[in-house]
């Protein structure tokens, strides 16, 4: 669905976007993951057709986006990170404009438009003045606004933010439910974790380019270098720890209450040769699993740690 | 065929607002003061305080002057934060995301600013249809003076548009208009063709050539709407202005008697030009940031 090659955008000396490269395949939720500075709303505004990239291409079904904006219009739905609203129109009127803008005959608008607040949970609100809408139910109506003239790809650049958390998870559900319907979406947002549950799929920018890409999962295997295993025997802690000390692979061990935490440094092989020399010790295991890391550790790790 | 929705919009939203209703009271107001002015100024420097019909043709030329001058003011403060505007509300980057064309949005704005002017100028006929009763003035001329005011009206609009382009506040967006239509177009080039002339007799003791003067004052509404005047009711006000001393050819004569048309021409060129480049500077992929 989107493929982007090489793109570079500077002013003047600043590089905001230095040679990024990613894809993003079609009917996925993307999310793109970065801190405040690290170029994703210039990347998504040129994405947008919104602004002119200094370098690189940028594919979006197949069309280039420098090269054929028109068409691109037709295929992008985009919610910037901070809009505005006609505060004079009601919301039904807001939507029938930008029905309009995109040139959707009279008589189709209606059906349309009821539709589309529905999705947002908006329809009781459709002859209220868009002023006196709260914040989520701004962001909602300008998710329906760019849903209008029926998008393949949906950009979000940081559409949760200000928002309190039943306004999140709302906008969550929505957004699973627009996938359903066949919707990529590439959502913007500073903070990993806000992400994670909902994206098939994470970039994480820093300094201009994608520093890594893939499943939370595969991000979180590939950045934790140290793997951190946990272990819950049912009775001789003693026992386990003196198997633990024996081990050059193993360090930094922890005893908790209930179990016990350390760092392991090895392969699989040998930490599945520990997991039987334990059993085989007569130590009865309740259970023996490796710690996922933390999320917002792995972001700080990616990023350096710092606001740029 | 659809409506341009920016136009409809800006109509609805217009015409919903109070403001609207309170500018065009006080525009026919401050029209039909002037009207009762004059007439009321007439009254009295006559013998018997009476009203003489023949005086009519200086009420036409208030009530049009004023209408010119309102016009001119009106027009930078309704257009010039059309663009800013949408730029500090931040609705224009979900604007230009749209199917439209930079070219249809700028179009939308302008003809929903001209609509306005239309309304409002068409609000103050009936306080023209004064100069009708008492006759002097055919209606063709008025339609002719009408469509000429709309054009320095265009002309105005446009110029506010671009400037509302490049500039990110409303308000210098509008001095900027009224630095270029007050201080450039009206003012700069009458001192100058007027000082060229005088320096030229100074140093030559002899009437200087009209083409100078005649060049520099196309672009000068002033000039324009005074010489539609003269055409209109047979006075020489420009002809005094430009300090026609001498005979002149025929071609001169010709085109100083039809001298508003080369100011209406220029007035359409230069609306058509600013609509153009409006548009290329709202258009996103020809920023440079």
């Amino acid at each position: 669905m989107l493929e982007i090659k090489n793109l570079v955008k500077k002013y003047g000396k600043f590089t905001a976007v230095n040679d990024l490269n990613l894809t993003v395949p079609e009917s996925s939720i993307f999310g793109f993951v970065g801190p405040n500075g690290a170029g994703k709303t210039t990347t998504m505004k040129i994405m947008s057709g919104l602004l002119k990239a200094t370098g690189g291409n940028v594919i979006i079904d197949g069309v280039d986006v420098t090269k054929k904006p028109r068409a691109l219009k037709e295929r992008i739905g985009y919610m910037p990170d901070f809009f505005g609203v006609y505060d004079d129109l009601k919301v039904m009127e807001y939507m029938d404009f930008y029905a309009g803008t995109y040139y959707i005959p009279y008589e189709q608008r209606e059906a349309l438009i009821n539709n589309l607040l529905e999705i947002v949970d908006l329809s009781h609100k459709k002859e209220d003045y868009v002023d006196g809408l709260s914040r989520g139910m701004k962001q909602r109506l300008c998710l329906a606004r760019s849903l209008i003239h029926d998008p393949k790809l949906l950009i979000l650049d940081e559409p949760a933010s200000g928002l309190d958390p039943r306004a999140r998870v709302e906008m969550k559900e929505i957004l699973k439910q627009l996938q359903t319907m066949g919707k990529t979406i590439i959502i913007s947002s500073h903070i990993l974790p806000e992400l994670a549950e909902m994206c098939t799929e994470v970039g994480i920018i820093d300094q201009g380019h994608i520093v890594v890409q893939g499943t939370v999962q595969e991000i979180m295997k590939q950045m934790t270098k140290v793997r951190r295993i946990q272990i819950h025997p049912l009775e001789n802690m003693e026992g386990l720890l003196k198997i633990l000390e024996e081990q050059p692979t193993v360090a930094d061990v922890i005893e908790n209450t209930l179990d016990v935490e350390f760092s392991f440094q090895g392969t699989d092989q040998e930490l599945t040769a520990l997991l039987k020399q334990i059993v085989l010790a007569d130590i009865a295991v309740l259970s023996f699993k490796e710690k996922e890391g933390n999320l917002e550790e792995i972001f700080m790790q990616v990023t350096g740690g710092e606001e740029k | 065929m659809m409506m341009n929705p920016v136009l409809r919009r800006e109509t609805k939203t217009t015409l919903r607002n109070w403001k609207m209703f309170a500018i065009l009271t006080i525009y026919v107001a401050v029209v039909s003061l002037g009207a009762a002015g004059f007439i009321y100024g007439t009254m009295f420097n006559s013998y018997d305080f009476s009203f003489d019909p023949a005086n009519m043709g200086g009420m036409y030329v208030v009530l049009c002057a004023m209408q010119m001058g309102l016009m001119l003011l009106s027009a930078p403060a309704m257009t010039a934060g059309t663009i800013s505007g949408e730029r500090e509300r931040q609705t224009l980057d979900l604007l230009l995301m749209t199917k439209m064309s930079s070219l249809s949005i700028v179009i939308g704005k302008l003809l929903s600013s001209m609509a306005t002017l239309v309304l409002i100028m068409v609000a103050t006929l009936p306080v023209f249809a004064i100069a009708f009763y008492f006759g002097g003035i055919s209606l063709l001329s008025l339609l002719i003076m009408m469509l000429y005011i709309m054009v320095t009206a265009c002309m105005a609009c446009s110029l506010s548009i671009f400037f509302s382009c490049i500039f990110k506040k409303t308000v210098v967006s509008m001095v900027v208009v009224y630095l270029l239509i007050g201080g450039v177009f009206c003012s700069g080039t009458l001192i100058t063709a007027m000082l060229q002339q005088s320096l030229y007799w100074t140093m030559h003791q002899d009437y200087p050539s009209l083409a100078f003067p005649l060049t520099i004052l196309v672009p000068n509404p002033g000039v324009g709407f005074f010489s539609l005047i003269d055409s209109q009711l047979g006075s020489n006000i420009i002809s005094n202005v430009i300090h026609v001393y001498k005979n002149q050819s025929a071609a001169v004569n010709t085109l100083i008697q039809h001298y508003w048309i080369l100011n209406f021409i220029f007035n359409i060129v230069i609306s058509g030009v600013f609509v153009f480049l409006s548009a290329l500077f709202i258009n996103p992929v020809k920023k440079k940031k």
